[in-house]
């Protein structure tokens, strides 16, 4: 298996690294015993070969720790050969300051390459950020996720290097950012095997991470700036220039009184009185000797007339009850406003160290500041603080006197909601024990007609069926 | 009497929270006829006929027009102009001013005074030393709501006002 490591550096994000193609054809067509492990070649001609200027911060932090890195490539990837150098490492170009470093090693197993390329003053995140949503031209995102080791930004993703050699080759690339340095770590397969080892990727990343958090920590004063900070930096397209935030309180909305309850208004007709239903009184088993069969079946009258009957039940008759009227849904109550307690805006300041490892780590001139300019722009903050909390109010007030006069009438459509699902429920009920009590009715009516149980002859009332509510009692 | 001494949201006459400086215009009290701007009064204000929404009605000196008839104060600027805003049955409006002055109380009085003018009730009083000032009333078949807060600088911000105001049928339907 050949695997190859790439990693950049950017401000403040991880950004999908881009792998040159030639390199992942290297991979695909040497093997993994003869890597050709050459640095891209710069195509800055102001870089390796320009005139010789002084080593920013960020170009001595990385020369060092390509060293380091190269040093302890051994301990967490299996390699026989390595190799620090200045290269390209980015397929957006312009996006990178001075710095740029690469390393590569490779083994037996396998090859890596982590690339570390400084980006300007507090735009690492957002550089990140943008190379996650847009691989290198040719190579296709296969999936992305979060990256896995807690950086403050980075992902993860499978890219499918273009087809220029016997087979296409797929690399596993892990970018991040810790201060202004993106980083990319970039693992690739060879002889077919299209997977390379996910804990030889953990590893690499997790080494290399902790080298540069390491190395950044004494110059770089914020390790973690965000995708916003990029907008401090004149070089970023959406430049702002620094605006710290200001939380303003808003000051309470003017008071509005809780609305009344409505005045209970019934709706629904009265719940019929339970009344005793003589005709559902169970019929008592017959004594011994007496003819099976009703009384006078085929006459007209009560054919069980003369049989000894249980007390009536009391029941309320369903046909008694009123159709209920009909009510709409009442809804959700409505919820009393609530008000912002403050308002946020952003005050232009000045700039004087820069976002991320700042303005000198990559040697950047802090952007001028134009003092009649800057008091504009705080003025014009200034202003916009005050409608903002001032239209924030309004807004809840208005809500509110609207909800104090909604308020009310969902009250009022909730109770009589209520009252109809009592009503009905009463209703239900009835049915309920009427039907029970019919029930009974009909199995007393059974029992007489069997006759006299020899093993209950005298059974206990308890256990009678309850009455029925069939009125009429006719079976 | 200073402001602080005044009890929360007190009825002021229209007179007292004149602050304007005559100009013989008849929709003005007679300022010899004025109340002292700290006698804590309450008027009755003459009900404004029925169905006939009246505005408030701006005083002399001029001001930059707000809305509903209101113009700033003396000594303040406008930071945003009315702006509109409605939910349900209830219809409002909001305005910001920035207070370029040193006399918070001048600027509540005047406004307090407009308002009066048009027939509303006023009333006046501090709340952690924010100056507010309420006013409703009846016209026609519409309540109408005001509040003024006259709030002092800080948090980086100039003194401000923030003037609210809204609307709402006089019975709920």
């Amino acid at each position: 298996m050949t695997v190859a490591v790439a990693a950049a550096t950017a401000a403040g994000a991880f950004a999908l690294r881009d792998v040159e193609q030639d390199w992942a054809r290297v991979v695909t067509d040497q093997g993994a015993h003869n890597l050709d492990l050459a640095p891209t070649p710069d195509p800055d001609p102001a870089g390796p070969t320009g005139p010789e200027v002084a080593p920013t911060v960020a170009e001595q932090v990385t020369a060092e720790l390509a060293a380091t890195v190269a040093a302890d490539l051994t301990a967490w990837w299996p390699v026989t050969a390595t190799a620090a150098t200045t290269g390209q490492v980015a397929c957006h170009p312009g996006t990178g300051a001075p710095g740029r470093v690469q390393v590569t090693g490779s083994g037996p197993d396998g090859a890596v390459r982590v690339d570390l390329e400084p980006a300007p003053a507090g735009t690492a995140t957002a550089t990140v950020t943008a190379r996650a949503q847009s691989p290198c031209p040719g190579h296709r995102l296969a999936r992305s996720s979060a990256h896995p080791t807690g950086a403050p930004a980075g992902f993860t993703a499978t890219v499918t290097a273009p087809p220029t050699g016997p087979g296409k080759v797929t690399l596993t690339q892990v970018t991040w950012s810790r201060g202004d340095v993106l980083v990319t770590v970039t693992a690739a397969t060879a002889d077919g095997q299209r997977t390379p080892d996910r804990d030889l990727v953990a590893a690499a990343v997790a080494a290399v991470d902790g080298a540069v958090l390491a190395a950044l920590a004494p110059v770089c004063p914020d390790l973690a700036p965000t995708a916003a900070d990029a907008t401090r930096n004149p070089a970023w397209p959406g430049y702002t220039g620094r605006r710290d935030p200001l939380a303003v309180t808003v000051p309470p909305v003017p008071p509005v009184p809780d609305p009344d309850a409505p005045d209970p208004a019934r709706v629904v007709p009265q719940v019929p009185d339970p009344a005793p239903v003589p005709d559902l009184a169970p019929l008592l088993p017959r004594p011994q000797g007496d003819q099976p069969g009703p009384q006078g079946e085929d006459e007209a009258g009560d054919p069980w007339d003369g049989a000894a009957r249980g007390p009536a039940p009391v029941l309320v008759d369903p046909a008694a009850f009123a159709p209920a009227p009909q009510v709409g849904d009442p809804g959700r109550e409505p919820v009393r406003p609530t008000a912002p307690t403050t308002v946020t805006f952003h005050v232009p300041a000045p700039d004087p160290d820069g976002p991320g490892c700042g303005w000198a780590f990559t040697g950047q001139d802090a952007p001028g500041v134009d003092v009649d300019e800057l008091a504009a722009a705080r003025e014009h903050a200034a202003r916009q603080a005050i409608a903002d909390a001032t239209g924030a109010r309004a807004r809840t007030w208005v809500a509110t006197l609207d909800w104090a006069r909604t308020w009310p009438r969902w009250a009022a459509a909730k109770d009589a909601a209520d009252q109809v699902a009592a009503y009905e429920q009463a209703r239900a009920e009835a049915t309920a024990r009427w039907e029970q009590a019919t029930a009974a009715w009909q199995a007393s009516v059974d029992a007489w007609l069997a006759g006299p149980t020899p093993t209950d002859p005298d059974p206990d009332p308890g256990d009678e069926p309850d009455p029925d509510p069939t009125p009429g009692g006719q079976p | 009497m200073t402001r602080t001494t005044r009890l929360l949201l007190l009825a002021v006459t229209v007179a007292a929270a004149t602050g304007c400086t005559p100009s013989g215009d008849a929709a003005d009290p007679d300022p010899t006829q004025a109340a002292p701007t700290d006698q804590v009064t309450t008027q009755e204000t003459t009900p404004a006929p029925q169905g006939t929404p009246q505005a408030p009605v701006a005083g002399p000196h001029g001001g930059e027009p707000i809305a509903d008839g209101l113009v700033t104060p003396p000594g303040t600027v406008l930071v945003e102009p009315a702006q509109t805003v409605s939910q349900g049955d209830v219809t409002g409006w909001w305005a910001a001013l920035e207070v370029t002055g040193d006399d918070l109380d001048a600027v509540a009085d005047d406004l307090g005074a407009q308002l009066a003018r048009a027939g509303l009730q006023v009333q006046i009083g501090t709340v952690d030393d924010v100056v507010v000032v309420r006013a409703e009333g009846v016209t026609g078949q519409v309540v109408r709501h005001y509040d003024v807060q006259v709030i002092p600088a800080g948090q980086g911000l100039p003194a401000q006002v923030q003037i609210l105001a809204a609307a709402e049928p006089a019975v709920a339907p």
